[in-house]
């Protein structure tokens, strides 16, 4: 036990300088980086190749490695000043198309292949009090620690740190007391982006490295930050110690399964616990939803944009030719639709679900298990696991719905990251990492002697598509009623709502389920499409991700937004992007992500009504 | 205005054609055309693996288009490890660019989609690395693959009962289809011979410390360890047990022990695992020797690097195909996804892989793994004693002594 107990600890500590980076940058510029995992592995790399070619240590070779990810977050300050409101939101966009594009370098530079650090002697254990433990970890974890009470130091002790901490407390206070912020956010960028970097040669050394390995260290990085406070280090390494201890403990004493639920169930408990948190700033940074007014222009100005699309939409299985390929592109498109539109309901009210795999495995596992076990006809299988996923929208209100901004955002991967370990290990249910194989599509359409006019995916077509409509529709009665507007007022907070007579609570629950219903019934759909699921991709940590990127790139605040963002991007990679650039697509992916977010403050919607009233004059 | 064409004209005409028609058709080999389909995944995590897959195949084809008997065409697609990009491109393949066959995939998550999308348009698939027994138990005729999770459970099991003999087993697998279902039947063949297997443990691919499961290991006595997972988990893995000092009798892993990393990042630590192939450079089947030679020499230069063994899965995939479309072409028949797929059928190819031949539900009759032993620079094949190369050091040494 005793060593599970070190081994846990020192993971902890070392988490704990994962996140450093990403909590400063955070705390200070607002900017939620989603790329901070890359710059660790990129940091990784040059660790690596100092090793291998000169044969210096990875604590020596830390300096070096600090320099470009340092480079790469200093340049890309100008960038990231033309990012408009909401700015954690859209900073999350900006920075996951500068992941996809950091990826796309290191694969090109480096290659795709597995890359470790080895320093000799690392491997040999060494007794400490009886317990035994890995030289280089120890090393590993000494010289995180002594970063992290040097980081301390450097922010409680000098004016420098002081002034960090001014800012990322009170921007407008603290360029009243003659302190410039923008200079401020240049050198927490440095930095940040230094201490990603200089992380790297350690992560490499004890964890095999590749070019999209910077999953990990961003999730563990969100986690800790979130949990563990912006600017504070002493937070950040009790809360990495603690996540290290738990994982570490649980694996012992109960095996696998209860390393991930353990950590994260603790991690739960813990954020409700401290729902009203002391300091309070993550909650407050994160509680931006999208503003969708009370007008909607979309419905005015697009409607003969959206008519068109409409009899496009319904005409497809007849148009599209080759017929099954376009028009699983076009069920794919819809699908991705759905969720990011059910995904911007509970967002009106400032609900930013980093979790929404959830809502999804959960409809996708309930369909296919009723119709393989049940017997359940796929039509009544997916109702019933759309249902589902709204029940579990209730229980996550009752769960997360006290929790504001990031806390919310936080308990949401977190129940999503359990049930895909439930579904992980759950194998007399879910066939646990196997999948479940052989479910049911949906039936033919009844097309008799024209059915080879609409090919054979022409049934989850107009499944997903109903589903859409159903999706919108609801979206846009829900904007126009007074739950509409109880929402907007619990996005700009939930006193004054209730001073209002907005029953917040009740608000969120109808809105979490509402939402759960809708992406159950994607999940549910993508199921019957596939015949296969398993939890990796059930409950993808992409999933999760995604609609807030399509939504943004859309133009959050418009009814069709969110449909139009994951039509165009998903498609976009399909049928250009992939097709120009077969082995470098994801730099025109990530490319198109970074300038639509900067050169379109709205989204695509917002671009094309700024140009129509354009044309149209001032009123 | 439209003149009419002289009668003449149109008769010489036709009769031109079909001169050039018997002029050019000595044998249909000659300008047989094969336009092919892969998808692997070139980006995202599995990179490292659907790259190897994916010069084998273009190396496979390469050959086939400089030996003039058969003219391809490969259109490569990137899955990025998603199912849904998997299935897209295998339906752009299927009905936009019309390929008569499908090759590659890396995992069974990727590979079970494409087999769907492949059966429902009757174009066969040949998986060039998958293990799920479920996906060749569903009588689909169009799906076919170079690996079968038997192989490894005969040759890993094989080693236990017939030469190591230990009282008990532990076993840690990755969360994947094939890993876990290779470790269940690991488990049961393993009791019903009544060894113990106390430590059984499942773990997401990829955490960097294994401490806890391996002091589970440690505590419950276990002499050997088998690890079902890929090899980037056995290099944390091992270096773990030596810092531990948790001393096996041996190290059993999987997939990848014959990449070269393995010997190369682990150093002394590496020496003594015991691990499975297929194949590698110097280890071939029998009679197979030059072609195998020549495989790596061809694709030394035509990627600078020595292919790793997955680069023969990608290989052999594709050949299968070739082999099927000549067949087809040989005998004046149009090369097509049925003729493809019967081809495929009646399949006998030497590779240095294996002898393919696929039985009626796609699995590959011959498909065996060998145990290797890293000794020294180099790995010796240990079991089955018919392929054996060198004899295996059991126990290996204390970490200690060494």
């Amino acid at each position: 036990m005793l060593e599970a107990i070190a081994g846990g600890l020192i993971t902890g500590t070392f988490y704990a300088l994962l996140a450093s980076g990403f909590a400063l940058i955070f705390g200070v510029t607002r900017i939620f980086n989603l790329a901070h995992g890359d710059l660790v592995v990129l940091g990784a790399y040059v660790g690596e190749h100092l090793w291998r070619v000169a044969g210096w240590s990875p604590i020596l070779a830390m300096p070096v490695a600090a320099l470009p990810a340092m480079g790469l977050a200093v340049a890309s300050r100008p960038l990231l000043a033309r990012v408009g409101e909401p700015f954690v939101l859209r900073s999350i966009v900006l920075t996951f198309g500068a992941s996809l594009l950091i990826q796309s370098g290191l694969q090109t530079t480096f290659t795709a292949d597995f890359r470790l650090i080895v320093p000799p002697g690392w491997d040999h254990g060494i007794s400490l009090l009886g317990v035994r433990v890995a030289g280089g970890r120890l090393s590993i974890a000494a010289t995180a620690l002594v970063i992290l009470a040097l980081l301390h130091l450097l922010l409680t002790r000098t004016f420098f740190g002081k002034s960090l901490r001014a800012v990322s407390l009170d921007r407008e206070g603290a360029a009243l007391a003659g302190i410039n912020p923008v200079w401020v956010d240049r050198v927490a960028l440095a930095l940040g982006g230094g201490l990603a970097g200089a992380a790297g040669p350690l992560f490499a050394s004890i964890q095999y490295v590749t070019p999209s390995a910077g999953i990990g260290p961003t999730l563990i990085a969100i986690i800790l930050t979130i949990f563990g406070g912006l600017g504070s280090m002493s937070g950040l390494l009790l809360g990495g110690l603690l996540l290290g201890l738990a994982e570490g403990l649980a694996a012992w004493a109960g095996g696998a399964p209860w390393r991930e639920i353990t950590s994260l169930g603790l991690l739960l408990l813990l954020l409700r616990w401290r729902e009203t948190p002391p300091t309070g700033r993550a909650g407050r940074l994160m509680r931006q939803g999208p503003s969708t007014g009370v007008r909607s222009p979309s419905l005015a100005t697009f409607r003969w944009a959206g008519t068109g699309g409409m009899i496009v939409a319904v005409l497809l299985p007849v148009l599209a030719a080759p017929r099954d390929y376009l028009l699983y592109l076009g069920t794919m498109a819809l699908v991705f639709s759905l969720l990011a539109e059910s995904w911007s309901l509970p967002a009106q009210a400032g609900l930013i679900s980093f979790g929404h795999a959830a809502f999804f495995g959960i409809g996708a596992y309930a369909s296919a298990l009723l119709s393989l076990r049940g017997h359940l006809s796929p039509w009544l299988s997916l109702i019933a696991a759309a249902l589902l996923a709204a029940l579990f929208g209730v229980v996550a209100a009752e769960v997360a719905g006290n929790l504001t901004g990031a806390y919310f955002s936080l308990a949401t991967l977190a129940m999503a990251e359990i049930l895909r370990v439930v579904a992980l290990h759950w194998t007399g249910v879910t066939e646990g990492a196997w999948g479940l194989v052989g479910i049911p599509g949906l039936p033919r359409l009844p097309a008799g002697g024209l059915a080879h006019l609409v090919g054979t995916r022409a049934t989850d077509y107009y499944a997903a598509l109903l589903l859409l409509a159903a999706m919108c529709g609801t979206q846009a009665w829900i904007r126009r009623a007074p739950l509409g507007l109880a929402l907007q007022a619990i996005r700009q907070g939930e006193a004054r709502a209730a001073a209002s007579g907005v029953d917040a609570r009740r608000v969120k629950r109808i809105a979490l389920a509402v939402s759960g219903l809708f992406a159950g019934g994607a999940g549910a759909l993508h199921a019957h499409i596939f015949q296969w699921v398993d939890p990796a991709s059930a409950f993808s940590l992409t999933l999760s991700v995604l609609p807030l990127i399509m939504a943004m790139f859309g133009g959050s605040r418009y009814l069709l937004g969110p449909v139009l963002g994951a039509v165009v991007l998903y498609l976009g990679n399909e049928l250009l992007f992939q097709r120009l650039a077969p082995g470098g697509h994801l730099w025109l992916y990530g490319g198109a992500v970074i300038l639509v977010i900067l050169a379109l403050p709205h989204g695509i919607l917002g671009w094309v009504e700024a140009r129509l009233e354009g044309r149209r004059g001032p009123v | 205005m439209h003149q009419r064409r002289p009668c003449g004209t149109r008769a010489c005409l036709i009769l031109l054609l079909l001169t050039a028609g018997f002029a050019f058709h000595p044998g249909a080999a000659d300008t047989a055309t094969l336009s092919l389909g892969e998808i692997n995944p070139l980006t995202g995590r599995f990179a490292a693996h659907g790259t190897a897959l994916h010069r084998g195949i273009q190396l496979a084809v390469e050959e086939a288009n400089a030996s003039g008997t058969l003219r391809v065409t490969l259109a490569t697609r990137d899955d990025e490890a998603r199912p849904d990009r998997a299935v897209a491109a295998a339906e752009e393949l299927i009905t936009r660019l019309r390929v008569a066959a499908l090759v590659g995939g890396y995992v069974d998550t990727l590979v079970g989609p494409v087999s769907e999308v492949a059966e429902r348009q009757k174009v066969p698939y040949v998986a060039t690395a998958s293990l799920d027994e479920r996906l060749t138990q569903r009588g689909y005729r169009y799906f076919f693959r170079i690996s079968h999770l038997q192989a490894y459970v005969d040759s890993m099991v094989g080693i236990l009962q017939d030469v190591f003999k230990p009282q008990s087993v532990a076993i840690l697998f990755s969360a994947t289809p094939g890993a876990s279902q290779l470790a269940r039947r690991q488990r049961e063949r393993l009791e019903q011979a009544r060894v113990r297997v106390p430590v059984f443990e499942m773990f997401t691919s990829g955490i960097a410390d294994f401490t806890p499961l391996l002091t589970r290991v440690r505590d419950s006595g276990a002499e050997v360890l088998i690890a079902d997972t890929f090899f980037a988990d056995h290099l944390v893995m091992v270096r773990q047990l030596r810092a531990l000092e948790v001393n096996l009798k041996a190290f059993l892993g999987a997939f990848g022990m014959e990449f070269p990393e393995v010997v190369r990042d682990l150093g002394p630590s590496g020496q003594f695992l015991f691990g499975t192939t297929g194949w590698e450079p110097g280890i071939t089947e029998p009679g197979t020797e030059a072609a195998s030679r020549a495989f790596v020499d061809g694709y030394r230069r035509r990627f600078g690097t020595q292919p790793p063994p997955l680069a023969m899965h990608g290989y052999v995939g594709a050949r299968a195909i070739l082999a099927a479309a000549e067949r087809a072409a040989s005998r004046g028949r149009e090369v097509g996804p049925e003729t493809v797929r019967l081809g495929l059928q009646g399949l006998d190819l030497t590779t240095p892989l294996q002898r393919l031949q696929f039985d009626s539900r796609g699995e590959a009759k011959h498909y065996r793994r060998l145990i290797v032993q890293i000794q020294g620079s180099t790995r010796v094949v240990v079991y089955p004693p018919q392929r054996a190369t060198g004899k295996p050091v059991y126990p290996m040494p204390a970490w200690k002594e060494r």
